[in-house]
């Protein structure tokens, strides 16, 4: 027996949860204690009363019980010259049926009554856990006893916790902030894998979210939330049916996502069948017990739920090994599902000591470990949602980049291709049947002096002459891309009605063979486009040499043309290819009716 | 003069015009064709080992082209004439014949006569004779290199700077890229060969420049 001294709590309670090993002093009043005539074989002592603790505000302590019906007795005293208010709660979600009965002229009169068999409006106070609130009058001495209903066939361990009223609400403050942190990151979670399975198309994302609902389900029926919030005050409601339905559920999304993450049907086919038929096995079992078979089954059910957790760990055995052996083709996601899988093996097994044989006290803050672990387990599996997706779009986006780059290679091949083929002809052109009209020429006029056919071979020699120019700049390795673009302005305004201004200042004299073929090309592009679309009246080149760059500006005075039109798109594109082959960038502003401006630059080599 | 034949040189890759002069050549006896030459690297060689009078060159030829070959000639011998005999006809082909020092230009499509006149007039003078056909302008310099001459755009975008506008601000105002200002500013700056805001204010008052 001892004596225990709260901070502001007036109220001093001693629990005697070894009364049966300890005769009870009845004369020390300010104790919580058991009646005498509990039965022995009734309670079953599993643990070391912790409320002896000096900053522990509640005293409580366990009940592990086989029978159906139990009756618990206790006596608590005021010894403060105030009337207190207290609050006896009961943790445990599966109490069919509590009666509290206050001893009053030697009999015991029902106080109040609540149970998962009742009408939320029936509980007494608003609360999550089955509480009774209790009044002592200054010096009062009062002696309670409660008869409690089990669910029938489980073994029920519970914890009756005596508070005062402030700590009561303080820790449902605690509760209420846990509770809402922990639905809220379910809501993200739940979002956001709804809306990346709407993005990329993929079932394992949306079975995730109906995990994350059925798993918030399951907790807040565990937890009592569910009743308070989904039935209406006056439902009657059967929290241990929405339990299990739930637990079911959300155990067989569970598994069935995480065979997906793991991608068992392709790398180890054999595990996912075992798992797949244990699973079934498993729900179907559990489901049939408690839904279809209440009866038949009430009596052996301690025996079918040893069998179904046997199963239940074979199971979870069979997805450990999946998760080591997926451990070898993608490490990060094993780690962070792992990581998951553990939270839930913690919470799962935690409950099930708890509740079927009353092994542990899981609870903190008033909330079970199951809350916690679940908790911790969705932030993990979120986590391995969003490293999933981020490896898809990292994939994708290496693929496009690789696609870009192909696309950049073709297009340089084309142009590579075109202009070789362009040299050729205009080498044949211009050496082979230049030189040999020129010797046809001379070979005519000695024999025939007729100066109409002399002058018609000239004008042939001047047409191949240009059209072999037109076709590949040749000349530019004698005269350089300078003169060339001089010359070609010079005879552009010859031969049409377009005033082309060229000047240049500081240009390099002497630059890479192929980098001058590819910037008069450009060049030739760019005033065929003008000629041919923009209907301009003035074209103005203008070649300017930096020290290490250069940069060639071609604007006219035209309509101008929209940059996405498609049909000047592919020019652009093959102008922009030929300037970024040289290291080059190539830049394009329109505007419409004003004018159009290419500004090329490049560096010097 | 006329009782030795001036020796000539054909530096040509195809065989048809080679065979072409070769046939004018036999007509008469101012000249005459001491050999030819088909690769453009062989020219130099053989012009030391043959020593001509006149060279017949093509300007393209494999292996080295015929500018180059042309210098080369002259810094060997300044004496040896050099005729350009090619399908080009362009005035800045011609331009860069002459600074290489080359003695006359002459397009493939000419005639006996033209080809004859042309070996005449540069074995006795030592002006550059240009071949019938060969555009030329009488402008001899060259112009647009070495005149400051600021483009409509330009201006424009001196007037914008001079207000104090910054590149995004005039790209903005102009309808072109923030690149393209910049370009265009960099190219003022090289143009006139300032380095700052400051300097081109300077410039454009004393200069007057946009008036």
């Amino acid at each position: 027996m001892k004596r225990i001294c709260f901070h502001k709590l007036v109220w001093s309670l001693l629990i005697l949860s070894l009364s049966l090993f300890f005769k009870i002093n009845a004369q020390n009043v300010d104790t919580l204690y058991l009646g005498s005539d509990f039965q022995k074989e009734n309670i079953r002592l599993f643990s070391k009363v912790n409320g002896l603790k000096s900053n522990n505000r509640s005293n409580f302590f366990y009940f592990g019980f086989e029978k159906e019906y139990n009756t618990v007795e206790f006596c608590v005293k005021n010894t403060e010259n105030n009337s207190k208010d207290l609050v006896l709660e009961f943790t445990n979600a599966l109490i069919r049926d509590i009666v509290l009965l206050k001893k009053s002229n030697l009999l015991f009169q029902p106080v109040d009554n609540t149970g998962i068999d009742y009408a939320v409006s029936k509980r007494p106070i608003s609360h999550r856990l089955f509480a009774f609130p209790i009044k002592l009058k200054p010096y009062e001495v009062a002696t309670y006893k409660i008869e409690l209903k089990k669910e029938s066939g489980k073994p029920l361990v519970t914890t009756i916790c005596l508070k005062s009223f402030q700590t009561f609400s303080k820790q449902n403050s605690i509760q209420q902030t846990l509770i809402g942190v922990y639905f809220g990151i379910s809501v993200l979670s739940f979002l956001f894998s709804v809306f990346v399975f709407f993005i990329l198309r993929k079932g394992s994302y949306l079975i995730y979210a109906l995990y994350i609902i059925f798993l918030g389900l399951f907790i807040s029926a565990y937890t009592g939330i569910f009743s308070q919030i989904f039935l209406s005050e006056n439902d009657v409601f059967d929290k241990y049916k929405h339990y299990v339905l739930f637990s079911e559920i959300s155990l067989l999304l569970f598994v069935v996502f995480s065979q997906k993450i793991l991608e068992t049907k392709t790398f180890m086919p054999k595990l996912k069948k075992a798992v797949d038929v244990l699973l079934i096995i498993l729900v179907s079992v559990r489901l049939l017990i408690h839904f279809a078979f209440t009866g038949v089954f009430e009596k052996y059910i301690q025996v079918f739920m040893n069998l179904w957790y046997a199963l239940f760990i074979v199971m979870l055995v069979l997805v450990v090994i999946e998760i080591v052996k997926y451990f070898k083709t993608n490490f990060k996601r094993t780690s962070l599902f792992a990581f998951a899988y553990l939270f839930m093996i913690i919470g799962v097994c935690t409950t099930i000591l708890y509740h079927s044989y009353g092994l542990i006290n899981t609870m903190i803050y008033g909330l079970p470990i199951l809350f916690y672990s679940s908790f911790l387990e969705i932030i993990f599996l979120t986590f391995t949602i969003i490293y999933m997706v981020k490896g898809i779009y990292d994939e994708r986006n290496s693929l496009s980049e690789k696609l870009i780059v192909e696309e950049k290679k073709n297009l340089t091949a084309f142009i590579q291709g075109e202009d070789k083929v362009r040299k050729r002809i205009s080498k044949e052109l211009h050496d082979n049947i230049g030189s040999q009209l020129g010797y046809l020429k001379r070979f005519i006029s000695e024999k025939l002096k007729d100066n109409t056919i002399n002058d018609t071979i000239d004008t042939i020699c001047n047409d191949v002459r240009n059209l072999s120019h037109e076709v590949s700049p040749s000349d530019l390795t004698f005269i350089g891309f300078e003169h060339a673009a001089s010359d070609l302005a010079n005879s552009l305004s010859k031969q049409t009605s377009l005033t082309l201004d060229f000047s240049s200042y500081n240009f390099p004299k002497q630059l890479d063979e192929n980098l001058e073929t590819q910037l008069y090309r450009v060049l030739q592009e760019a005033i065929n486009n003008i000629i041919k679309h923009a209907d301009a009246t003035h074209i103005n080149i203008q070649l300017v040499g930096h020290e290490d760059y250069s940069s060639i500006i071609i604007e006219d005075n035209g309509n101008g043309f929209n940059l996405n039109n498609t049909s000047l798109g592919l020019g652009l594109k093959n102008m922009t290819s030929r300037i970024n082959q040289i290291g080059g960038t190539l830049e394009v502003d329109s505007v419409i009716g004003k004018g159009t401006s290419i500004n090329i630059t490049f560096p010097n080599i | 003069m006329k009782s030795q034949p001036k020796k000539i040189l054909i530096c040509e890759d195809h065989q048809i015009v080679i065979d072409g002069l070769i046939s004018i050549f036999d007509n008469q006896n101012d000249y005459t064709v001491l050999d030819y030459v088909k690769d453009g690297d062989l020219v130099l060689s053989i012009v030391k080992e043959k020593l001509p009078d006149i060279l017949l060159l093509d300007l393209n030829l494999p292996n080295k082209n015929g500018l180059d070959i042309l210098s080369d000639i002259k810094l060997l011998n300044s004496e040896i004439k050099v005729v350009i005999l090619t399908m080009y006809n362009k005035e800045s082909i011609v331009k860069k014949v002459k600074q290489c020092g080359g003695d006359g230009f002459l397009l493939k499509n000419c005639s006996s006569e033209d080809l004859l006149k042309a070996l005449d007039s540069v074995s006795e003078k030592k002006t550059f004779y240009i071949g019938k056909g060969v555009t030329i302008t009488v402008n001899e310099t060259d112009g647009f290199t070495e005149k400051i001459k600021l483009t409509r755009r330009e201006k424009e975008i001196i007037a914008e700077l001079i207000k104090g506008y910054n590149v995004p601000q005039i790209a903005k105002t102009l309808f072109i890229s923030p690149h393209t200002v910049e370009t265009h500013k960099k190219n003022i700056f090289k143009k006139l060969n300032i380095h700052n805001s400051i300097d081109l204010i300077t410039f454009v008052n004393e200069k007057n420049l946009l008036s």
